[in-house]
Parts: C-alpha cells; sequence; structure tokens
C-alpha cells in the first residue's frame, strides 16, 4: 500500500508560486547580488570585488543625501499616515447611514494609478494656479513654489503621501477594529471609562498587531517611493526629492552603473532588514496579542 | 460537444491559415523603432508604408514606443539583443548608446553605396553621427533652435521685426532683453499678465553661452569650461530674464498653460521649428513667425541638434536595414517630412536651400533662420556621460534659474567643480 504523504500535495500546489519566486524574485536577487561586486554597463562586466560598495558609502555624497531624503520622508509621512488611516477608520466604523457607501467613496482615491495622481497632485501644487496656493490665499499666504523650491519640495511630497490614507492601510485597521469584541468595550463602560479611556486603553493595545504590521509595511513603502519623484521633480530641485530608489534607477539606466545600481539596491535590503530588526525588537514593548500573557 | 467540435475545428483551420500566409510571406522582416507624438507617429507610419510599396522584398513594421519609456525600452532591448533592427535615438543619448558598441558602423556602406554621398548633408548634420572616430548613424529630425515671435504684439508695442534685425546683424541679447522688458506687462494687482520671453531651458541656455564665448565643456568633453567670467556672464544674462528683470515666467508659471504661446500671453520664445505644426493649427488670431537666437557680445548663439537613426549591430539584415536608412534621409523622405509637413530642417543642403523650403505658404516665413543654424550652429557638447553631466549641472542651476541662488560665478564654480570631480572618476563606479 502506497504511503500517504500529505505534505507532498501542499509542494504541488504550491510549486507555481515557488517557480514564480524562484524565477522573479529569489533569482534576480542572487544576480544583483553577483552585479553588486562588478562593473557591469549593459555591455561589459569585470569583477571589482567590493569597490561598489565603497564608492556608495566613502565618495557618494549622493548617497548620503537620497538617504536623507527618504528617511527624512519616512519619518514624516508614516506617522502621519499611520494616524491618517487610523482616524478615518475609526470615523467609517461607525454605525451610521450610508456607511458603506462613505468607506467606498474614502477608499477610491487610493485606486488613482500613481502616475495620475502624480500629475493631479503637480497641478495641485502648481504655484502659480494651483489650488494649494489659491486656497491659502484665500488666507492671505500662499506664493509657494512647493515643487520648485528645495525648501518645501519634500514638504509637499510627505503632503501628497496622505493621499493614500484611505486606501489599504486604513482596510486593514478597520478589519482590525471590527476584530475588536465589543465585549472589552462594555467591560470598560461598565467602569466608567471615557470614550478617551476605551481607546487609549482598550482599541489602542487590541490594536497594536494591525498598528505594528502597518508600521513595517509603511517603512519598506517609504523607501520604495518612486514614480512620484520621477515624474513631479525627476530629483529636484537641487537633489531636494533624490529619493533611494530614483537614484538606483538613475545609476542603473540612465549612467549603466548596474553594479552601482545594485550595490545600491542590496544597501538599501540591509537599511531595511536593520529598521525592520530593530522594530520587531521594539514591538515586544507596545504590541499586544490577544490572548497572549506580557511578561 | 458539436459545438465544441467546431470551435476546435475552426482554431485549427485559422491556425493553418497563419501559418501558410508565414510560409508564403518570403518578404524580409524590418522592425523600426520611433517615438513621438500621434502626429508624429502618422508621418514615420506614411514613410514606413512608402518604403514598403517601393520595396515588394521588404517589409518593414514600426515599432512605437511612448516617448516616456522610449530611452529605458531601447536601452534594455539592446542590451538583451532584441533590438529592432533600425532604431531613432535622441542624440542627448547617442554618444552613450554608440560607447557600448550597440550601433554598426556605416562607413561599410556609405564607401561602397553609389546611391548615397555624404557631400550632400549638411557637415553638422553628418558631424553629429559620428561617435568614437566611427560613423554610426544618419541624422534625422535636425535642426537649431530659434525664436518664435508673436509679429502682432511687436507691432502693437512698435517694436521691429527681430528677423529683419538679425540680418543687419542687430538682434543681439541686448536687444532681446529690451524687447523682453517692454512686452512684458502686468495687471492692476501686480501680477503679470503677458511675459515679453519664454525662458530659454537647456540646450538654450548652452546656444546663449556660445553667444557669450563660453561652453559647458571643453573641446573634448573632458572637462568643465564652466569657469570663464564669459560662461558666468552668460548664465546671469540668463538668471536675470527671470528674477531680476521679471520678463520670464517662474518655473511654475511656465508650467502653466496660460502663458503658453498660443495664448497671445507669451510675445517670444526660445524653441524649434518641430512646435510650428501646432502653431499652425491653433493659432488664428495673431500673427507670428520665426527668427534666429540672439547673438551675443562673442558672436552667435545658434546650436544644432537632432536625432540619430541607428542600425541595430547584430541585425540579421543590415543590407535591407540601410536601405531603409537610406531612404528616411532620401530626397523624397526628407521632401515630405521636412518641406511638406515642416517637422524640422532637412539635412540635404539642396533640398534646405531650396526655394519650396525658404519660401513657404504658411508660417512660419523666415526660414532662412533656420538654414542659417544648420549651417552655422555648433554641435551641443554632448559626450558619453552626458546624463551624468547633465544632472549635476541641472542641480547646481536649478538654484539660479529658481531664484534661490543669485550669482551666476558662485553656482557656476561649484559646478566645473562638481562636473570635474564626475569626469575625472571611473566612469563604471
Amino acid at each position: 500500500m502506497k504511503k500517504h504523504h500529505p505534505g507532498r500535495w501542499g509542494f504541488v500546489f504550491i510549486l507555481p508560486w515557488l517557480i514564480g519566486f524562484l524565477l522573479f524574485t529569489a533569482g534576480p536577487m542572487i544576480a544583483s547580488l553577483v552585479l553588486s561586486f562588478t562593473r557591469y554597463d549593459l555591455n561589459t562586466i569585470h569583477f571589482i570585488g567590493t569597490k561598489n560598495y565603497e564608492r556608495i558609502l566613502f565618495d557618494e555624497p549622493l548617497f548620503w543625501k537620497s538617504l536623507q531624503v527618504t528617511v527624512t520622508y519616512a519619518f514624516f509621512s508614516v506617522p502621519l499616515g499611520i494616524a491618517g488611516s487610523l482616524g478615518l477608520a475609526l470615523m467609517l466604523n461607525q454605525k451610521v447611514a450610508g456607511e458603506r457607501l462613505f468607506r467606498t467613496l474614502f477608499y477610491l482615491p487610493s485606486l488613482v494609478p500613481s502616475v495620475a495622481s502624480a500629475l493631479l497632485w503637480s497641478w495641485i501644487f502648481n504655484a502659480d494656479n494651483g489650488l494649494l496656493n489659491y486656497t491659502l490665499g484665500l488666507f492671505g499666504w500662499g506664493g509657494v513654489e512647493w515643487l520648485a523650491d528645495e525648501k518645501y519640495t519634500l514638504g509637499a511630497f510627505v503632503v501628497m503621501s496622505l493621499w493614500g490614507i484611505g486606501g489599504g492601510r486604513m482596510i486593514i485597521f478597520l478589519a482590525g477594529l471590527q476584530g475588536i469584541s465589543e465585549s472589552y468595550y462594555e467591560a470598560a463602560r461598565l467602569d466608567g471609562a471615557s470614550a478617551w479611556r476605551q481607546f487609549r486603553n482598550v482599541t489602542l493595545p487590541l490594536l497594536s498587531p494591525v498598528m505594528f504590521f502597518n508600521l513595517i509595511l509603511g517603512v519598506i513603502g517609504a523607501f520604495q517611493v518612486f514614480t512620484q519623484a520621477y515624474i513631479m521633480t525627476a530629483g529636484g530641485p537641487n537633489n531636494a526629492t533624490l529619493f533611494y530608489a530614483l537614484s538606483i534607477f538613475r545609476n542603473a539606466f540612465e549612467y549603466f552603473k548596474l553594479g552601482k545600481a545594485s550595490a545600491l539596491a542590496w544597501v538599501l535590503f540591509l537599511i531595511l532588514l536593520a529598521i525592520t530588526g530593530i522594530q520587531f525588537w521594539a514591538s515586544r514593548r507596545w504590541v499586544h496579542y490577544e490572548g497572549e500573557a506580557k511578561s | 460537444m458539436k459545438q465544441a467540435l467546431a470551435f476546435a475545428g475552426i482554431l485549427i483551420a485559422a491556425l493553418a491559415a497563419s501559418n501558410c500566409t508565414t510560409q508564403t510571406d518570403r518578404r524580409i522582416q524590418l522592425r523600426y523603432m520611433a517615438w513621438g507624438n500621434v502626429e508624429q507617429l502618422a508621418l514615420e507610419q506614411e514613410l514606413v508604408d512608402r518604403f514598403n510599396r517601393k520595396n515588394p522584398d521588404i517589409n518593414v513594421r514600426l515599432f512605437k514606443v511612448p516617448q516616456s519609456a522610449y530611452g529605458n525600452k531601447s536601452i534594455v532591448m539592446f542590451a538583451s539583443r532584441t533590438s529592432p533592427d533600425v532604431v531613432r535615438v535622441d542624440h542627448f543619448n547617442f554618444p552613450q548608446l554608440a560607447d557600448r558598441n550597440y550601433f554598426r558602423d556605416l562607413s561599410e556602406f556609405t564607401e561602397t553605396d553609389p546611391e548615397f554621398k555624404a557631400e550632400e548633408f549638411f557637415p553638422l548634420a553628418m558631424q553629429e553621427n559620428y561617435s568614437n572616430g566611427k560613423l554610426q548613424a544618419l541624422n534625422v529630425l535636425f535642426g537649431g533652435g530659434v525664436m518664435i515671435y508673436n509679429k502682432s504684439l511687436l507691432a502693437k508695442a512698435g517694436l521691429a521685426d527681430p528677423y529683419e534685425l538679425s540680418k543687419k546683424g542687430e538682434w543681439t541679447t541686448d536687444r532681446a532683453l529690451e524687447y523682453g522688458i517692454k512686452l512684458t506687462e502686468f495687471d492692476s494687482n501686480g501680477r503679470p499678465s503677458q511675459f515679453g520671453l519664454g525662458f530659454p531651458n537647456m540646450p538654450f541656455y548652452i546656444g546663449l553661452m556660445y553667444g557669450f564665448g563660453a561652453n559647458l565643456l571643453n573641446e573634448d568633453l573632458s572637462r568643465s569650461a564652466m569657469d570663464t567670467p564669459e560662461a558666468a556672464q552668460a548664465l546671469q544674462w540668463v538668471a536675470d530674464l527671470r528674477w531680476k528683470h521679471r520678463v520670464c515666467p517662474s518655473p511654475a508659471q511656465g508650467a502653466n498653460a496660460a502663458f503658453g504661446f498660443e495664448t497671445g500671453r507669451l510675445a517670444m520664445e526660445f524653441n524649434y521649428i518641430g512646435v510650428t505644426s501646432r502653431y499652425r493649427e491653433k493659432i488664428k488670431d495673431f500673427e507670428w513667425d520665426i527668427c534666429p537666437l540672439p547673438d551675443g557680445p562673442k558672436g552667435k548663439s545658434l546650436f544644432v541638434k537632432g536625432n540619430q537613426l541607428v542600425m541595430y549591430r547584430e541585425t540579421k539584415h543590415p543590407e535591407a536595414a540601410w536601405r531603409l536608412m537610406k531612404f528616411i534621409v532620401s530626397e523624397e523622405a526628407e521632401r515630405f517630412l521636412y518641406i511638406e509637413q515642416r517637422r524640422q530642417s532637412p539635412t540635404r543642403i539642396k533640398l534646405a536651400q531650396s526655394s519650396e523650403f525658404l519660401e513657404p505658404k504658411a508660417p512660419p516665413f523666415n526660414m532662412p533662420a533656420v538654414t542659417e543654424s544648420v549651417k552655422s550652429g555648433k554641435v551641443l557638447p554632448i559626450g558619453p556621460r552626458w546624463p551624468e553631466v547633465v544632472t549635476v549641472v541641472g542641480s547646481e542651476l536649478d538654484g539660479l534659474f529658481a531664484g534661490r541662488d543669485r550669482d551666476a560665478k558662485v553656482v557656476l564654480q561649484r559646478a566645473h567643480k562638481a562636473v570635474n570631480k564626475l569626469l575625472s572618476e571611473d566612469p563604471g563606479l
């Protein structure tokens, strides 16, 4: 009698994904790791050891500039985005007439392709006749060259990132909110907890795993910003929006320095790995899993 | 069941039919890649159709790629050895790609084909096609920058025609600034309602540097040439148009269609002749024409720039590809593209000097301004590292042109150092 191997069937079922992963993710990753130790211009290839990494870390001011731009952007856009998505999810979790309609309406902007939204925001930020300066002008402010003055450009990108607060992140928060049992709130109310106390001591702790998930994805997403900078400012003015991913793209496809671009990509991978590791380490202090005793 | 069988039968018949077509089509299959707006691509298709009709043994298919993706697409196709046989490349990218040996040396054809005579083309148009001493392209959509001006506005302001001034050698940067000031108007709130001049973006400011006796890079493109007083003087003149004299739109105002030349609220602009096909269609309520770029204190500001038509090095049909390339720069094709459709200047001297090109029936009428550019303009300092150079220069000049830095000399010193550092480094790292 044949022996039954349930694991084998599982393997068969995930095989299509596995093949895709090996061919389109793991394969290119290994290839880029190898390329990062070469001088490769799409034509000739030479092994050069760690020269690409030395160049990036010790003799490439634009590497540090792009890292500074990206970290600054992540520092502001991720917390603001998470707070915005959570706030929106809390509002849309209310039992009011037309709640489904509201949820759909707030989700809609995230369906706009990033290229289209970048163009839309270019018009909004137009210093001469844009909506933002027009609105500010009503209060006596305005006249700011949002996308041409390096003092404001990154701020404009942070504001633009809030366009996505109604997207997938909000849906995840909404699902998390709906997963919190009403009994916790009932118990809190019986103890006389105010709405704020309920939010602070019931909602936030029970939502912390969801928030942690969104935080990790948000930071990774912030480090991958490309389309908006490529379309709206091309990294300018004066490299004020030279995001890390744009820098990789330029080195690879504008300057044909594919070895250096691969090294930049691996440095980014290591940075994200370190940040994610720190987040996991720190999460022990603030992320609470339901039913899990905290030490 | 019957339906499924019938469907399978139809499918098999269709496959067999398509197979038959492939087997009977013994023509050489070529692919030609180009980009452009809808009008330009329609013209490219017309050229391909004409070629196919004249060459029944060859079937050329036009491979269209959107402009925004064209650069990356062509690079990836060259590198992955899937490139079309003939490709149009922007001159800004040509030396960089040629340096990677993606293109076939055309001298094997030009030296043996009795129909091709290099002396029939403008020397500058041929000069752009060389890289590393090898002829690697033919020039198409060639031309120089010009100024396009609103004749009605100038006449209303009582200003002499700049084309007439240029003929007497009196169309200078000083005069252009004077025109800019006189033609800029403000509304009662102090907001500009009309600008005298459009901003001379790259490569027009390089042309103006020529006029001031300066250049971006030295002769062999190995070092920056921006540390001269002439370079500072030229770019100060450019920046002052916007921030001192306020006769040019700011970056944001420039992005505002309300100040487009077609609206009649921009009196003069720096542009290419190719844009005029749109103006002929759109502009109905004022007269307009073209003139050369203004001379600087040290000479002419004229420059040339074209696109390069290249043959992919590994094409399987080099002879057929050469026939297509030769056709695209033939008298017939150039007459169609540049005289009937007026997309740019002919590269053929005879056509560019013919009365049919120089005396058109519709604006712009001052076509000798174009011929003057292609005859005596300078080529732009574009070498294999141009994309990096222009990024470095651009990020330094951003501050000057956006009004944060006011002293061109200081900005150019920084740009000079940055470019020299770049060019002294290993190009692969």
